[in-house]
């Protein structure tokens, strides 16, 4: 997604505006003369002027330009189920890796990434079912990450 | 203290702890990992760095160090060799010269452009882990007299030139900078102790996380972009591959001059803050073709400028890590992941490195040394495989990784939480590569945001909050005026400009 500049800066620009106003709300000690809320202002005003350079930089330069362009792979139905499939994977695995378990869902979802992006279900399924289990495997064992297990009951190959 | 002599002992327990033989086989493994990270075109040597953290995480501090020195030595070797066989260059290193290099393999000379990217990657390595043992060492009793005014000044003058190397337009480059810079105030202030920018949520309190940020900022937006390409099947075009140092030793007597010249164009770009390999290699083909006597030659299949590039892009890793060991500012991207990772294994990076862990320090070059002696084999075999690894289909690796992402991201804290900050800094990251923003700034603020703070804080609170003290000392005061400089320079001139063409108009 490809904004033109002058969106880019709006958007940076409200944000600068969103960390000065926020830490303007900062409480600074007593006595002295630069607070918490310093930083963050000195830090968002720069941002600000970079952000104001930019949109008129927009204006001048490119007028009746599109605001928003679409990467080209947006006209494409199959690179845009394959783009959402990265972000359905990564929803997935937040929504239910803690109550099913790694040891299902992480198979399950790579599965369905590796079909989707190359085909041959059945490989898919046995490399999927492979790599999670070599990644579960070597970050309980190795490193001792307690990945969530979910239903599944515990258990130590070694 | 610091008297430029080698201390022995610590020297003898830095071999022991390199030579360890876990540590060996971890060095090995990660050079395998490397060597295959920067062969697959769309995973590069920072994203490998960036998934090696999470591991890393686990290691002994040498170990860990060591296995992200092999591996990025190798990735930026072997990202060349997808450039001479397919076109394609596996990181953006081997971009400047993956044209030459195929039109070499046109012309049938596969063996001499393969051999050549290992040989002169080898030695632009081991001149580069030369000049950080030579370098590092003296700069770090200069910076022993620095005190919080130098390193706040340092910290700037280092955003800077991360603001004006990147790429692309400097108003993004300074967005980037400030974006990466904000992020880094998420969480307790650390001098004041208030929470700013938390909305009440208590994860945030602690701040962004390091890892899964870096993840998602490296990892996420290559996937994103390999899922949505389209892309053929690739045909190998090369003959079987012999021997491949055949002919080496004639390029190495014809170009000595490229050779050192390279070397030397890496380690200093790589030392400079924000700029890398992949610009080292670019700069470095340049000159080289500049200057040659053959010019007409270049882009035909001609290997002068492999040479100079080639040794560049190694020797800038080494480069790069002397501003990052000396003053804890990294001089590309892999570096200012290292320098998250030598906090969180104690080794805060600064000159005082260099007398309280001397032995690992030690331990640091050897491993430098050790990684790019280990590339003429193991990029030998790489070579001799490069047919099979490149065949490994890309629609089965990503999802790998992407899993792979996940779990490093969630395994620094065990919590959820962190795979959230992966996702949004991944999509962030992919709007900014999108829209021309560089991410380099972003990270370098990133990590080096609480630092300045706490500098300039502390120095603030030493001179009873007047500004003009930190022009106080001398050291602090000629940094002071030398960023003042390069931030108000460029911008009189542009106005001076301005008015000039006003006045013709006129």
């Amino acid at each position: 997604m490809r904004f033109n500049d002058t969106v880019l800066g709006a958007i940076f620009l409200a944000l600068a505006v969103f960390i000065i106003v926020s830490a303007s709300g900062f409480h600074t000690p007593p006595g002295q003369k630069f607070g918490p809320g310093f930083f963050p202002t000195i830090v968002a005003s720069v941002m600000a002027a970079a952000a104001i350079g930019l949109i008129v930089k927009g204006l001048v330069g490119r007028r009746g330009a599109r605001l928003v362009e679409l990467d080209a792979w947006f006209s494409q139905p199959r690179l845009v189920v394959q783009g959402a499939s990265v972000f359905a994977f990564l929803l997935g695995y937040l929504a239910f890796s803690e109550d099913i378990g790694f040891l299902i869902v992480a198979p399950l979802l790579l599965w369905a990434l590796i079909w989707l992006l190359w085909g041959h279900p059945m490989v898919a399924l046995v490399i999927a079912a492979g790599a999670s289990f070599a990644i579960h495997q070597f970050f309980v064992q190795v490193l001792l990450v307690p990945l969530p297990w979910g239903i599944v009951p515990y258990f130590k190959l070694f | 203290m610091l008297d430029g002599l080698v201390n022995t002992a610590n020297l003898a327990k830095a071999f022991g702890l390199v030579f360890d033989p876990k540590t060996l086989a971890i060095i090995c493994l990660s050079s395998f990992y490397g060597l295959f990270f920067g062969a697959i075109p769309g995973l590069t040597a920072t994203m490998a760095t960036a998934l090696l953290v999470p591991v890393t995480f686990f290691m002994d501090p040498v170990p860990a160090i060591g296995a992200i020195i092999a591996a990025t030595a190798m990735a930026i070797f072997s990202g060349d060799v997808p450039g001479v066989l397919l076109r394609i260059p596996g990181t953006p290193a081997s971009a400047a010269y993956t044209d030459e290099a195929y039109a070499m393999t046109m012309k049938g000379q596969a063996e001499l452009a393969l051999g050549a990217c290992l040989v002169f990657s080898v030695v632009g390595g081991l001149f580069g882990a030369l000049a950080l043992a030579l370098i590092a060492p003296a700069l770090a009793e200069l910076a022993l007299k620095f005190s919080t005014f130098e390193y706040f000044w340092l910290a700037c003058l280092g955003l800077t030139c991360a603001v004006f190397v990147a790429r692309g337009d400097p108003l993004k480059g300074i967005i980037s900078l400030c974006f990466g810079l904000a992020v880094a105030q998420v969480g307790i202030d650390v001098v004041h102790g208030t929470p700013r920018f938390t909305f009440g949520s208590i994860s945030l309190t602690g701040g962004i996380d390091l890892v899964p940020a870096l993840v998602g900022f490296f990892a996420v937006p290559e996937l994103i972009r390999n899922v949505t390409a389209n892309h053929g099947r690739v045909e190998i075009v090369a003959q079987n591959i012999g021997s491949v140092f055949r002919g080496q030793w004639e390029l190495f007597k014809r170009y000595p001059l490229n050779c050192f010249r390279g070397n030397l164009i890496g380690v200093l770009i790589g030392a400079l803050p924000g700029a890398g390999a992949d610009i080292a290699a670019w700069i470095s083909y340049a000159v080289s073709k500049r200057f040659s006597k053959e010019k007409e030659k270049f882009g035909t299949g001609h290997p002068e400028g492999l040479v100079d590039a080639g040794a560049a892009n190694n020797s800038a890793l080494g480069g790069a890590w002397v501003p990052a060991l000396v003053f804890g500012i990294p001089g590309d991207s892999i570096t200012a992941i290292v320098i998250g990772v030598l906090y969180m294994k104690g080794m805060q990076p600064g000159p005082t490195v260099f007398i309280n862990s001397q032995d690992l320090v030690y331990a640091l070059f050897i491993v430098f040394f050790l990684a790019n002696l280990l590339m003429i084999p193991f990029g030998w075999a790489m070579i001799k495989a490069s047919r099979r690894i490149l065949s490994v289909p890309r629609e089965v690796l990503m999802p790998i990784i992407l899993l792979f992402c996940v779990v490093g991201s969630f395994a620094i804290e065990n919590t959820l939480f962190n795979v959230w900050v992966m996702l949004a800094m991944g999509i962030i990251g992919y709007l900014f590569e999108e829209n021309g923003i560089p991410t380099a700034p972003a990270i370098l603020g990133l990590v080096l945001g609480k630092m300045i703070e706490e500098n300039f804080l502390l120095s603030m609170i030493k001179v009873g909050g007047d500004v003009t003290g930190l022009f106080g000392r001398p050291i602090g005061g000629t940094l002071g005026a030398t960023t003042l400089a390069i931030w108000i320079l460029p911008l009189a001139w542009l106005a001076w400009r301005r008015l000039g063409r006003g006045g013709h108009a006129t």
